[in-house]
């Protein structure tokens, strides 16, 4: 009983423990299946409803004019409404954690030796780290720093650029934001190396990255920088290479059908969610701030006036909304996530190929010479609108056409997080709906950009704070 | 009764030793002054020897003494010493009267029993008899106020829940605070044992069981525990048998617990007014007088319109006060049953106890039941076997634990817009609720289960050896066992649960932590003056916690609550985590004839939280007192009892950290597509090692005119060095922190203890317990010589300040918020550069003063509580004094002090859609506008006893009867607004402190 015969030397043998949930950074990735897993961990980090779960689909319209809060709410979006001093989309922390899952997997992908690991499965997971280390980079970028040439004040930060994985504390060193330049300059050569490395045959799933995305991710990207022959030929290869796979605009007899169906016929790149372990539910949900589906929705979020008023008639997108009441209330909720992958659950498109369309059109309009109004380019534009059952823009000048597909990326693209990154892309101003009762923002205000977290410029002093803040 | 509780086995057996060498016999009895009885277990020793001898069942006992008699000291814990000089006697019959000073004086330190006069070290002790048949729910709680220099602040009011202990301030930035806790032996796990509520894995213990608590809080008395030692250590001793004639007790008690205050929030009428305001505020300053609708509208009617359609006319609307649905008057009730006896060889306490108290808050409620034997037995004069077996269930119903919960009651009540009824006109809750605070928090709180069921053992079985007179060899081996199965039930009335169809969680926990130690103890005096022992051991302590949780959903109805009949199984998933640490000690001590002390202690431990490279620490520490009352210069100084000067240093250490803090790790738990994916958790530290307390003390003992006045003052000067710090990392690189090594924090502190009997007179007895902590926190230093890390950690503050802007009022011209910028300036927009330290969490001062009144059977006690100098940030306010800026319901402050009025002096702006008037940072800020002082004073304790005389139970063959009616919490002064200033750190959502009464009986025979 209780005879502990314990002597020092022994004791460290006594002193051994392993944990079960974790295995060790440092050799947990030498094996395939470590890395396989690791690339599963980046997608789920862009599903939190900081990200693409909600905040990242909403906020951009709730901080400019498409979309609005209720006068009963819960509080979710109120200072994004009001463009609350300090209040912006905040993705400093979970995108730096998923950029180094990239750099880990693509550092392990380099290194494996082992020979059973096929060359082909290697390329798929470096394009696939790749392309996401583009799109998280991209969010950065355009979510902290202004774009190349829309600079205000000359201030040309963009962010922190992190290629290799920090796995020692040596490595976590202190580093300066490059230039938004150098940044975008990055993506384009991830997204350049991801293109190259999908094949049509490597390629998983429409839940995954793949060719068709990364190609439409790159237009997304040029198009940002004002790159307008750029946009317009990675818009053109990604609609050739999704035409490849047999995807298309879809018409306007099945647009709301495609809402319901999965993945989305018009995805290039859709976030898959499991209802059983990965609903972010009543709570958080974009189902649940939308829509009325199921009881307990928050029903927070609704189109402006101003943005239902757009809609002709008979535009299959003016009926994807649905009058309600939320307290007295009168308002419209929306189909587009009406949890289809059950209750508060939806699947979430990052990129759809009518967004593709619509890069393609403004890319043409902007290339025309001069203040020609682009045939091409309306040609694009009325051809999306078709699909839409929505009837020709007829554009007098170059500006009306540009307008009009910013427009139209109003009605084709709302609650999927474009609106106020087109304002700011363009160096617009955000003109707040009369039904939020809050001021406007001049491109020129320092909410433009968010507020880079003050615990990181506390601490590492080579990081400069945004402008205003 | 009381000489059976505080007989103690180790004292007794570490005296018991072979006569020898001596040569004739003296005889004798020793019975109870009080009573007449003989006493068994009285220690009779001859002096300046090893001899001694135990008296028998009936008192009696037989020693050798040399020819010329000696001098034979008689002493049983609780009892004073009486010296007898044996001359030319052969019998010696002796009285032993109790003794209060004495039973207060003695303390077990580290592994072994001594009286307090013999350690260096600073030690606070509570005897049972203290805390005898208050309805607290865990010792810890009953230690507040009654010791100096231990902190105890009741993190939740929830029955049973969380109470925080810090000993001395609080060292680590990062690594636990709390000290170590001891009981019989074992080192127990301590801290939440369920996520439902607020819970305390300590709550197992009954403690009407409890002897006594002893706080360990200078290196000298606890470095002996080395390296769990840094926060101090609270040993914990159950009562024990006694051999003679078998004692019963049995007590009970009833009352009621209600809540202390209610938040005074505005009424249904005066919201909507407010809101009125507030949305043509904001629409005026957007657009003017008209709306740009379609068409044009007056701004005035169409936000009264807006508003009115929202929250009700003022006129008309119906109040509902949310507050009132969800508190009650609970019930409370304990019954104690004990028994203890025993004989010569073998002696017993058996005690049961059932205690239920519910919470002042619905559904809110702890119940436990729990059984102790303690056992102690003696096969021969060599070998003696003691054991303490204690089982509890507990059984804890809460609501959610402390949070700005839209499902927690206390935080969502006050909150809830009180233009909506609790019912609808049908009789069905009115559910979902508007805003928010959605929850109609009745339902929820009725139909919600949030259930802890936990089953739990702390028991510890010892042997004793006598390998020779004066040396002994023990072996312990102690275990504490919990399991706890979590029940969560969200209920498909619940509209929020709706879809769902409802959803059950189950979550068991298992904790297995034991601990075993092998000592060898050597006593001995050399020419009657030179006394010296030493202590050589080692020990090894093992914990693993387990979790496993299932989910499911999709009930038929509300009436099905368990997994069976979920339809839709859900997430299923599970923990585990373990340590491990070994180490070997030794402590030398050495008297010159109790005057001039000497102490010292080593200690080297090895843990499995550090890494590969620093795993073992060693652990020291020296002391010396010196007795000054027993010098020949004082020896005319004959109202002294004892004065005595300690001093010592020691380095104890802290690893209460993540127990794989020091390896990098790949976490499983990401999922995509049905695919489970893994992520980095954490940087290695191969490096990591203890944190370490350098702890310098120096205390004075005093006691004047027969322990008339005593007490004792510490200085103690604290610096824990190489901290346990979660160093921040730059987040870019993917990792928020890595635990290193670095920094000192600095806590020093006067500890003042004042005993005084004021009056003793004609049967009237009035005496005074006070004690006072006076402490200071500093962060000396952090790594690499940064000054501060983010805003909270500052060289040269305490650790956990309060870092926020001013606010300067309201501009008395257009209503607005204002705040002081960086330079001193009235600012809008605040800028992060804006704030700074508003304050601090940490208490300055903190004390207790009890008071007791004796006549004849008669006794009152009275006992304050205080806490001064911290500051805490109301978060509460922040959702309730926002001058309408959301849909929450308000404080009345917002309604009747508001800005309406140019020229107007108040600190409430006017009433703002949104909170944010254009361009400001409006109302939504953290400022000084919620820090606010929670210093206060207590009345924790009143109790009204009496003692029905002998001779009236003495017919009814009875030995005590007892009846009482006491409250706790019963009044609270302070300058604070909150529901409750005992506060660790923010208000928000915190269950406050309930009022209780309470009456009982407690019957001995």
């Amino acid at each position: 009983m209780g005879a502990t015969a314990l002597s020092v030397s022994s004791c460290d043998d006594l002193l051994e423990t392993a944990p079960r949930q974790s295995i060790a950074l440092d050799t947990g990735l030498t094996d395939i299946t470590g890395v396989r897993a690791l690339l599963i961990g980046v997608y789920d980090r862009l599903q939190v409803n900081t990200y693409y779960g909600a905040q990242m689909m909403l906020a951009p319209d709730v901080m400019a004019d498409n979309l609005r809060q209720t006068a009963s709410n819960s509080n979710r979006y109120t200072f994004f409404q009001n463009n609350s001093f300090g209040t912006q989309l905040n993705r400093w922390a979970g995108n730096y954690g998923a950029i180094n899952d990239t750099n880990l997997i693509i550092e392990a992908i380099a290194n494996n030796t082992d020979p059973t690991v096929t060359a082909a499965e290697k390329a798929r997971i470096t394009a696939e780290a790749k392309f996401l280390r583009a799109l998280l980079y991209h969010d950065l970028v355009r979510i902290y720093g202004y774009e190349p040439g829309k600079e205000v004040g000359g201030f040309n930060a963009g962010v922190i650029l992190r290629l290799e994985p920090v796995t020692l504390k040596s490595e976590a060193d202190f580093k300066a934001r490059a230039t938004n330049a150098e940044v975008y300059a990055q993506i384009e050569k991830d997204l350049t190396d991801a293109i190259a490395g999908f094949t049509t045959s490597n390629q998983t799933s429409w839940f995954r990255g793949n060719k068709a995305a990364a190609e439409a991710l790159m237009a997304r990207v040029s198009l940002y920088q004002a790159k307008w022959q750029q946009a317009l030929d990675f818009s053109n290869t990604a609609i050739a290479t999704a035409a490849a796979r047999s995807k298309g605009l879809v018409s306007a007899a099945n647009y709301a059908a495609a809402w319901t169906t999965l993945p989305n016929p018009e995805s290039l790149f859709e976030l898959n969610y499991v209802q059983a372990t990965e609903t972010l539910g009543a709570n958080e949900s974009l189902n649940s701030l939308t829509s009325d589906t199921y009881v307990g929705a928050w029903r927070d979020i609704v189109p402006t006036n101003t943005l239902f008023n757009l809609y002709e008639v008979n535009d299959v997108r003016r009926a994807m909304f649905y009058t309600a009441t939320k307290g007295s209330e009168a308002v419209r909720f929306n189909k587009k996530f009406a949890g289809n992958q059950g209750v508060f659950t939806d699947n979430i498109p990052i990129i759809r190929l009518s967004e593709v369309h619509l890069i393609k059109a403004e890319a043409e309009a902007e290339l025309a010479a001069g203040t020609e109004v682009s045939v091409a380019g309306l040609a694009t534009l009325n051809n999306l609108r078709s699909r839409r059952d929505a009837s020709p823009v007829v554009a007098l000048t170059k500006a009306d056409l540009i307008n009009a597909i910013l427009v139209e990326r109003r009605l084709e693209l709302v609650y999927e997080g474009h609106r106020f990154f087109d304002l700011k892309r363009r160096g617009l101003d955000i003109v707040k709906d009369p039904q939020v009762a809050a001021v406007n923002i001049p491109y020129t205000d320092p909410r433009v950009l968010a507020p880079i977290p003050a615990a990181e410029v506390n601490l590492n002093s080579k990081l400069k704070q945004n402008p205003g803040y | 009764m009381k000489k059976a509780l505080l007989f103690s086995f180790v004292f007794v057996l570490a005296l018991v030793t072979q006569a020898w060498a001596q040569n004739r016999t003296v005889t004798g009895r020793v019975t109870d002054a009080q009573t007449g009885e003989g006493m068994p277990g009285v220690t009779v020793q001859l002096k300046g020897t090893t001899t001694a001898s135990p008296t028998d069942v009936n008192g009696g006992y037989e020693i050798s003494v040399p020819s010329n008699g000696g001098t034979l000291v008689f002493t049983f814990i609780g009892y004073a010493k009486q010296e007898i000089a044996v001359g030319s006697q052969s019998t010696v019959n002796v009285k032993l009267g109790s003794d209060a000073r004495q039973i207060s004086e003695i303390v077990i330190t580290g592994y072994g029993v001594q009286e307090k006069l013999e350690p260096a070290g600073s030690t606070a002790r509570v005897s049972g008899a203290t805390i005898e048949n208050l309805p607290v729910q865990s010792f810890d709680r009953a230690l507040q106020g009654r010791a100096a220099g231990v902190q105890v602040t009741a993190l939740s009011g929830q029955p049973g829940g969380a109470i925080n202990v810090r000993v001395r301030g609080q060292g680590s930035i990062n690594a636990g605070n709390e000290p170590l806790y001891i009981i019989d032996g074992v080192m127990v796990a301590s801290g939440q044992t369920s996520g439902q509520s607020s819970s305390n894995a300590l709550s197992s213990i009954n403690p009407n069981d409890i002897e006594s608590m002893e706080v360990l809080k200078d290196a000298a008395a606890a470095s002996i525990y080395g390296a769990q030692a840094a926060n101090g250590v609270v040993l914990i001793t159950t009562k024990r048998g006694k051999s003679g004639k078998t004692n019963f007790t049995f007590s009970g008690q009833e009352g009621v617990v209600e809540r202390i205050k209610k938040l005074d929030v505005t009424t249904a009428a005066e919201f909507a007014e407010l809101r009125i305001e507030a949305l043509y505020n904001q629409y005026f300053d957007i657009y003017g007088p008209t709306v740009p609708t379609n068409p044009v509208q007056d701004t005035r009617t169409y936000t009264r319109n807006l508003a009115i359609a929202a929250h009700g006319d003022p006129a008309t609307v119906k109040n509902t006060d949310w507050q009132e649905t969800i508190y009650r008057k609970g019930r409370l009730r304990t019954y104690d049953f004990s028994a203890n006896g025993g004989d010569e060889k073998t002696r017993f306490l058996l005690s049961a106890s059932y205690n239920k108290q519910e919470g002042q808050i619905l559904k809110s409620d702890f119940a436990r039941a729990t059984a102790r034997l303690n056992l102690d037995h003696k096969v021969n004069d060599r070998l003696s076997f003691l054991a303490n077996i204690s089982l509890a269930n507990t059984k804890q119903n809460g609501n959610i634990a402390d949070g700005a919960f839209i499902n927690s009651p206390q935080f969502s009540a006050p909150l809830i817009l009180p233009n909506q009824p609790v019912y609808r006109e049908d009789g069905s809750f009115n559910a979902p609720l508007a805003g928010a605070f959605s929850y109609n928090i009745l339902q929820n709180t009725l139909l919600e289960l949030r259930q802890a069921v936990t089953n739990q053992t702390v028991s510890s079985f010892k042997a004793v050896y006598k390998v020779a007179p004066g040396i002994f060899v023990s072996a312990l081996a102690g275990v504490d066992f919990a399991d706890t199965q979590d029940d969560n039930y969200r209920d498909p009335r619940v509209p929020q649960f709706a879809a769902i169809g409802g959803q059950a969680t189950n979550i068991n926990r298992r904790t297995l932590n034991w601990n075993s130690n092998v000592t060898l103890n050597y006593n001995k005096t050399f020419a009657e003056l030179h006394n010296f022992s030493a202590l050589v051991g080692t020990e090894y302590r093992e914990e693993t916690r387990e979790t496993s949780t299932a989910q499911g959903e999709g009930f038929p109805s509300g009436q099905f609550q368990t997994l069976a009949s979920a339809a839709n199984p859900k997430a299923v998933s599970g923990t585990y985590t373990t340590y491990k640490m070994g180490g070997i000690f030794t402590n030398l001590k050495y008297d010159l004839g109790e005057k001039y002390f000497l102490s010292g202690t080593l200690r080297y431990d090895g843990s499995s939280k550090f890494g590969a490279n620093n795993r073992f620490g060693l652990f020291y520490a020296g002391a010396v007192a010196w007795a000054l009352n027993r010098e020949a210069f004082l020896a005319n100084a004959t109202y002294l009892d004892n004065l005595k000067l300690r001093l010592s240093y020691g380095v104890t250490g802290n690893s209460n950290i993540d127990n794989f803090a020091s390896l990098g790790l790949l976490g499983s738990g990401p999922n995509y597509t049905g695919t489970s994916g893994i992520r980095p958790s954490q940087l290695p530290n191969p490096d990591l090692t203890w944190e370490e307390a350098k702890t310098l003390n120096l205390g004075l003992d005093w006691s004047f005119f027969n322990s008339r006045v005593s007490g004792a003052v510490d200085v103690y000067r604290r610096n824990n060095e190489r901290l346990l710090l979660a160093r921040q990392l730059p987040t870019d690189t993917g990792f928020g922190s890595v635990w290193e090594n670095a920094g000192v924090v600095l806590n020093e502190g006067v500890e003042v203890e004042l005993n005084t009997v004021n009056v003793d007179a004609g049967g009237f007895k009035w005496s005074t317990n006070f004690n006072v902590t006076f402490q200071r926190n500093e962060i000396k230093e952090l790594y690499g010589g940064l000054q501060n890390i983010g805003t909270g950690l500052r060289v040269g503050q305490p650790i956990d300040i309060l870092w926020y802007p001013e606010y300067a009022g309201v501009n008395p011209a257009d209503g607005r918020p204002m705040y002081y910028d960086s330079l001193g300036n009235i600012t809008y927009t605040l800028r992060a550069r804006d704030s700074k330290v508003t304050g601090q969490y940490l208490p300055k001062t903190f004390g207790g003063l009890a008071n007791s009144f004796q006549y004849k059977g008669l006794s009152l006690d009275v006992f304050f509580q205080g806490s001064f100098g911290s500051k805490t940030l109301n978060n509460n306010s922040y959702f309730m004094a926002n001058s309408a800026g959301t849909t929450y319901n308000q404080t009345r402050d917002q309604y009747t002090e508001r800005w309406t009025t140019p020229g107007q002096i108040t600190d409430v702006p006017r009433p703002y859609g949104g909170g944010t008037e254009p361009n400001t940072s409006g109302v939504f800020n953290f400022s000084t506008k919620q820090v606010e002082d929670n210093s206060y004073i207590r009345l924790k304790q009143l109790t009204l006893a009496y003692n029905l005389p002998q001779t009236l139970i003495s017919r009814a063959k009875l030995t005590n009867v007892r009846v009482f009616v006491q409250g706790l919490n019963l009044v609270t002064w302070t300058g604070y607004s909150g529901l409750d200033p005992e506060l660790l750190f923010n208000e928000i959502g915190t269950y406050p402190q309930g009022k209780q009464y309470s009456g009982g009986l407690s019957v001995s025979f």
